[in-house]
Formats: structure tokens, sequence, C-alpha cells
């Protein structure tokens, strides 16, 4: 697993000068591939079938979504769209979102009412730059790490893994909005392994690309907690902070009751080989 | 007296800073992207033998599409301002050549860029924008040549018609020396 383990982390570290000079953009694209590089460079490839089916999965991360609104609004009521547009405006264009102009912020909620008719591109998209990672993530570490410490504890592990890969872009303000603001790798391991389970379950029940489909729909959908709650401060009010996090909370309850009942009915594997949803080359 | 003049081959080198980032992180995931696929689905193998022609392909595809239009730019372009003149000499995009002006004969307003929006209908760079524009909230609209990295922008109308010309270190007092 050395060599997965080296690609995996070490060409994102790499990135992270280029990254810091010219912006993260397209980087961060190529970054979602190195867990498939490291698979590739620890010569272990597998081909996962793609089926049309799996792609139901993008829409799942909706519940999550309305789980941490959910939790959100057990302390504060949601305050509507136009303070996160214009908060999120004000950080890219660094102005204070008082001065970010009415008019602007009226033609970002109209266009946001014609974001379903992307819904079938951004589908497409997401899932395939997220199949980069889930295809070492969930299709490769995590069944290996399985054999030693069960799913369960195998996505937990794997889930924190994933947040600590995400730092050098979290250092350049990814999620959070602050650069070089150190909690957000805690922060976002926390996330991660929150939602870990959550995956690994959508990969034994759909393979590597519907988890790649899940992790599109979560990329996709996480803004529209911004539509309710400006992330202020970020690390509470965002969909990679505690409420995110939060919101989490019962669907990876759910997820690990159903593994584990799935490892008591027989229907996963008991040695942890990858489900049937793949094949070995 | 304040004069700009930008050749073509400075306006492709000037867009080349601002494109060599998005190039290459472009060449970088589109590489990654066919190496990774091709390594795990094994279309057309042996794939490492295709992936470069392929580069080779969307490089020159991509070259051509920042360039295309960089290629039709007249050879030298800019203006002129002071001494009583305002020269307009670009002959791209709707703007004239060698127009030479008696600044008596015109306007001139000059414009903060920091209170403005500039919205261009013509070509347009990071650095750059040729054409038919617009600035708001002034609804000032002409032919004009901005740079980005100006301070002032200079509003002058013309018998014949209304240009907005700006470049680094244009300010209102250059027309007066």
């Amino acid at each position: 697993m050395i060599r997965f383990f080296l690609v995996a982390f070490g060409l994102p570290w790499l990135l992270l000068p280029v990254m810091y000079l010219w912006g993260v953009g397209l980087w961060a694209l190529v970054m979602m591939f190195t867990p498939a590089l490291g698979v590739i460079a620890q010569g272990e490839v597998y081909r996962p079938e793609l089926r049309l089916r799996d792609f139901a999965a993008f829409f799942y991360p909706l519940a999550w979504v309305a789980a941490s609104a959910a939790v959100t609004a057990l302390f504060m009521p949601p305050s509507g769209p136009e303070a996160g547009i214009r908060y999120l405006l004000a950080r890219m264009v660094n102005v204070p979102a008082e001065e970010v102009p009415r008019g602007v912020v009226d033609a970002i909620i109209t266009q946001n009412l014609l974001v379903p008719l992307l819904i079938p591109f951004a589908m497409l998209v997401n899932t395939f730059f997220a199949f980069g990672e889930e295809y070492g993530w969930r299709g490769y570490l995590t069944p290996k790490l399985a054999k030693r410490l069960g799913w369960v504890g195998a996505s937990l592990v794997v889930g924190a893994l994933w947040g600590l890969w995400h730092a050098p872009v979290l250092l350049l303000g990814h999620n959070y909005f602050e650069k070089f603001w150190w909690p957000s790798v805690p922060l976002f391991m926390l996330f991660c392994a929150a939602s870990s389970p959550v995956l690994t379950w959508v990969y034994l029940r759909y393979g590597v690309w519907g988890a790649a489909a899940f992790h599109g729909g979560i990329n996709a959908f996480a803004g529209i907690y911004f539509l309710l709650y400006p992330p202020e401060p970020p690390w509470l009010l965002n969909p990679a902070g505690v409420m995110g996090t939060a919101g989490w909370i019962p669907l990876t309850l759910y997820a690990i009751w159903d593994i584990r009942r799935m490892q008591n009915t027989g229907r996963i594997n008991a040695d942890a080989t990858p489900t049937p949803h793949h094949s070995s080359r | 007296m304040y004069e700009f003049w930008l050749s073509r081959w400075e306006l492709i080198t000037i867009n080349t800073r601002f494109y060599v980032p998005y190039i290459l992180a472009f060449l970088a995931l589109v590489f990654v992207v066919i190496y990774v696929m091709s390594r795990i689905y094994g279309i057309g193998k042996p794939s490492t033998r295709r992936s470069p022609s392929w580069l080779i392909f969307i490089f020159i595809f991509v070259l051509l599409i920042l360039y295309g239009i960089d290629l039709t730019a007249p050879e030298r372009m800019g203006f002129a301002v002071g001494g009583g003149k305002l020269v307009v000499d670009v002959r791209w995009w709707g703007l004239p050549s060698g127009k030479v002006y008696n600044l008596s004969d015109c306007s001139l307003e000059w414009i903060n860029a920091s209170t403005t929006r500039i919205w261009r209908l013509g070509y347009g760079t990071p650095y750059i924008e040729i054409g038919k524009i617009t600035l708001k909230p002034q609804e000032i609209r002409g032919y004009g040549m901005v740079t980005r990295d100006a301070e002032w922008i200079l509003v002058a109308r013309c018998p014949d018609a209304t240009y907005i010309l700006s470049a680094p270190g244009l300010n209102p007092r250059m027309v007066h020396d």
C-alpha cells in the first residue's frame, strides 16, 4: 500500500505551490485523480462496471443537505438566500458583503432557479471527477483496510485519511474561505470521517461508480445549504463545518446499521474482497 | 503627452502570461484523465502510445482558440493624448486608424477605474478590452481600448465618436503636459 499512499498523498503536496501561485482552479480536478493514480502506481488496477442505475446515488446527498439544514434549524431560523449569496460573492471579489450590489444578488437568485436544468450535466461532470477519488478511497483502500478493521472501522479510518488528503487545498482556503487556517484540516477530517460510512454503504450497494455519483452529489448539492444559511462563522454554519458534519450523523448511523446487517446476512464477502460490482483485471 | 502603443507580438506575450497557468492546468488534467481511464479501462491499447498524439491535438486546438483572435490584431495599435491632440490608431473591433482630433473639439471626462465596471462587445482578455465599451453605472457608451491595470479611464466625446481609453499610468495631468 506504500506506493498508493506516496502517490495519492504526495502529488497533492507537490501541486500545493502551483495552486498557491496560480489558484486552485483546474488543479483541484487534477488532484482528484491522485488516489486513482495511487492505485495504478500500486499495480492493483481493477475495472469497475458502470451501470445507469448507479447514477441514482447522485441524488442521495440531498438527504444530507436536508439533515444539515434541519439540525441548523434547531438553533436558528434560515435567513434566506440573499445573505449566503452576498457572503460568498463578497469573498470572491474581496469586498465587504454589504457592498455587493443588490442587482447582482437578485440575478444570482434568479439563476439559481434555473439550476435544475443543469442537473444532468452536473451529474455527469461531478460523478466523473469524483470517480478519480472514489476509485482509490472506496474501491481500493476501504476493502483493503476492511480485512483488518471491518467495514465500519475501515470507513472511519479511510474517512479521516480522506479528509487529511484535502489538506493542500484546505490550507489554500477551500471550504472554509480562510487561507492557511489550520483548524480547517481536523475539521474536514471529522466531516469526512462522519460521511465515509455512508459512502462505504453506497459503494457496497452500487460499486465504485455509485460511490462516485454520491460523492459528485455531495459536491453538487452542498451549496444549497448556503441558500438557507450564510457561512458565518464558516467552521459552524457550513456544509463542511460542524452543522454539515452533524447532518451526516443520522445517515451514518443508518449506514452502519445496514452494513452490519449485510455482514450478518452474508451479503458482504467475509474476506472483504470487493463486491461483485467490479472485477479484478 | 501620453502615448500607449501595443504591438501584436506584445499582445500575444502579455496574454500568454495570463494563459500559461490555465493551459498547463488544462493539459495536466487532460493527460491525467486520459492516462487513468486508459489504464483502468484499457481503451486504445497500448494506451501510453496514444496519449501523446491526443495531447498534441488538444494542445494545438487550445492554442488556436486562445491565439486565433490575437493573430488578427493589427501590427501596432494604441492612442496618444496631450499637446492639444488626441490620436486614435487601432483599426480593430470598430476603432478607427490614424484618427487625429483637436482636444478642443472633444469634451473630456475622467472616470476613476475603481468606480466603474467595464462591459465590452469585442476583444477581451484579463489584460485589455478593445471594442464597443460600456461603463456602468455611469452608462457611458463608446468605442475604446482599456487595460485592466489602469487607474483612470478617459472618456473623450469627439464630434463623430465617443472614445473610452485607458492604459497604465494615464491620468488627468498627462493631457496638459
